[in-house]
């Protein structure tokens, strides 16, 4: 008799999710989806709202990376004052985004991935965990405090408060950057690369021990997609959209991010919350794509700072296809991130009070896109005659990584699961492949409306008795 | 070092309490007490407070709650023998501490005072009914922390 696993909630990801895994007569397993069994619905909420209240209501929308929001949301009613901001709000801007996705790497590297990283993904589950790693390696634990309470101290530095800073505004920020804290900032960084540069080194070593789950990870091809810069470098703040195949081919380049709806499909499948963004020229199913700092790395040709391509140089030597490798690809960001605020931090102008343009509403909408910690994130807003928001469009980079997470889940489902003696670890695999896209379900999943409800009645036999669709 | 430590989100009336009586009790207690003390306040609890609280002797969390008695002050030891509560979206008092002895061997007081809330509805203020209660509730929690303090003393 068919049956079905299932296993709910899968632990150690940002939000609420479960994944079903469907096995045939045999015991094989025949299908396996993610579903994202949580929703938001800010895309409706934030309707009726003035404008200029967006950033900080969007920032609202996650407590893991709502400055990524914030960025967005910022760019997106920049474009409804259609002004260029100064160049020192920019520079700020792309300051605390860097902190932003420094903290949240952090968050996914050590606090979730890592205990399956040290410890293994057969150990103990009692034991796997952030208080099994500080007992094995107490360094590796305290490292990843210290790297994620860095990238939020400067997020306060920056926008005065660690979680929902509303410093970003339409325009520009609110206030400019003092020289104490430009200097408490530039403190920090030699610390965080040393850190980042020690896990790095611990990380490659320990590599070799999952080169099984490596080839695993990457039984399914997929594009990649990100901004990447006129210099072909990594991009965390503006760019173009470029995508790639798995080979790292160029399928398109040059993309304006903001005629995103030319080139990105969102489909809805009944079986989660989370919608299914997909590239149009290649239909869907078939237009998958991932984003991250997988997909970044793997789309750029350098990233900008010399420690960071060093280690770049090495990873090149890795198969690009395996999601496992965003653990790694994550690790070089932080370096990239650390660098580049650095680099930053000492432009001529970054402490002039010159950082906000003032402007009524001069368009009916505005696109605002840039890279968050979890891949390339979108805000898109209509407003009517009075400045209210009409309609709002979010695609969240999680949302992005969906049919890829969708597909990996059975990709290692069928690698591992094993009904006749299930264990924990071939669960916890499945598991680990969804940690490595570290999604976060609590911002990603705001589709009202739209979610067709799929109900099926089904016998002690596993037929399908009764099935109600709408 | 004393650290208090004031959270909940402040846009949500009642449960801003902990962020109100943190600054509150920093000016009455910073006067008079010889152990430095040092104050941190924000919306939720996060994993790397963990790294301060291993610089503390004694930790107050200041928080809001749900319940009967409108004021009404309850007060508890933080234990420290959970596994658990540091996953990213549910980091508890408990879990904080445990960690701040996995990580750094050290083991500071914990005590968890927190408030029975009138309306947790959206409002950057405190309801009318808990802010006329709000010096009596202070009086009450500086009480507690300073017969907490006394125990640990002794």
């Amino acid at each position: 008799m068919a049956q079905r696993i299932v296993i709910d909630p899968v632990t150690r990801i940002e939000g609420h999710a479960k994944v079903t895994i469907q096995l045939n007569d045999l015991g094989e397993v025949e299908d396996a989806h993610f579903h994202v069994t949580q929703l938001r619905g800010f895309e409706k909420f934030c309707e009726g709202r003035p404008f200029h209240e967006m950033p900080s209501l969007m920032a609202r929308i996650c407590g893991i990376c709502p400055v990524s929001h914030l960025i967005a949301s910022g760019k997106a009613c920049d474009a409804l004052l259609a002004v260029h901001i100064p160049q020192t709000a920019e520079n700020l801007r792309r300051v605390l985004n860097l902190a932003q996705i420094t903290q949240s790497h952090a968050l996914s590297f050590f606090y979730l991935s890592s205990p399956d990283l040290l410890l293994g993904m057969d150990a103990d589950p009692a034991q796997r965990n952030i208080f099994g790693v500080a007992q094995m390696q107490p360094t590796l634990a305290r490292d990843g405090v210290r790297l994620r309470q860095m990238g939020q101290r400067i997020i306060e530095l920056l926008g005065g408060k660690r979680i929902h800073p509303a410093w970003v505004v339409p325009g520009g920020v609110s206030a400019p950057l003092t020289a104490d804290n430009r200097a408490a900032i530039l403190a920090m960084l030699p610390e965080g690369i040393a850190i980042t540069q020690r896990t790095l080194t611990w990380f490659r070593g320990v590599l070799d021990n999952y080169a099984d789950e490596i080839r695993t990870f990457a039984e399914f091809k997929t594009m990649f997609m990100g901004l990447v810069n006129a210099d072909d470098q990594l991009e965390i703040y503006d760019g173009v959209i470029r995508l790639m195949d798995g080979d790292r081919n160029i399928i398109a380049d040059g993309l304006k991010a903001e005629q995103y709806d030319d080139y990105i499909g969102e489909a809805v499948e009944p079986h989660t919350y989370l919608k299914s963004p997909f590239y149009k020229p290649m239909g869907y199913p078939d237009g998958v794509y991932r984003v991250g700092p997988l997909a970044r790395l793997n789309i750029v040709n350098r990233c900008g700072t010399p420690r960071a391509d060093e280690e770049l140089a090495f990873f090149r030597s890795l198969d690009a296809q395996s999601s496992f490798h965003y653990h790694y690809a994550r690790l070089i960001e932080i370096l990239y991130c650390f660098e580049k605020m650095e680099e930053l931090l000492n432009t001529p102008d970054i402490l002039s009070d010159r950082v906000r343009a003032h402007a009524q509403p001069n368009a009916r909408y505005g696109i605002g896109v840039a890279e968050a910690p979890r891949g390339t994130l979108m805000h898109h807003y209509e407003i009517d005659d009075n400045g209210l928001i009409t309609r709002a469009n979010l695609i969240i980079a999680t949302g992005h990584n969906n049919l890829a997470m969708d597909r990996g889940v059975l990709a290692v489902a069928k690698r591992y699961v094993q009904s006749a003696h299930l264990t924990d670890g071939m669960l916890n695999r499945v598991e680990a492949m969804i940690r490595a896209f570290d999604p976060c379900l609590s911002c990603s999943t705001h589709a009202v409306g739209q979610m067709p409800l799929h109900l099926q009645l089904v016998g002690g036999d596993g037929q399908v008795i009764e099935e109600v669709k709408r | 070092m004393i650290l208090l430590l004031g959270y909940g989100n402040s846009l949500r009336g009642d449960d801003g309490v902990g962020h109100i009586l943190a600054g509150l009790l920093q000016e009455r207690l910073q006067l008079e007490w010889q152990t430095p003390l040092r104050v941190h306040t924000d919306h939720q609890l996060t994993p790397e407070l963990v790294s301060e609280m291993a610089e503390a002797d004694v930790v107050i969390f200041l928080d809001a709650r749900e319940g009967d008695g409108i004021g009404r002050v309850v007060c508890e030891i933080v234990q420290t023998d959970a596994q658990t509560g540091l996953l990213t979206h549910n980091v508890t008092p408990a879990g904080l501490l445990s960690a701040a002895r996995e990580y750094y061997g050290v083991t500071p007081h914990g005590l968890l005072v927190s408030v029975v809330g009138a309306s947790f509805d959206y409002s950057d203020q405190l309801s009318p009914e808990l802010s006329s209660l709000l010096p009596v509730i202070l009086d009450e929690v500086e009480q507690l922390i300073r017969l907490h303090m006394f125990t640990i003393e002794e």
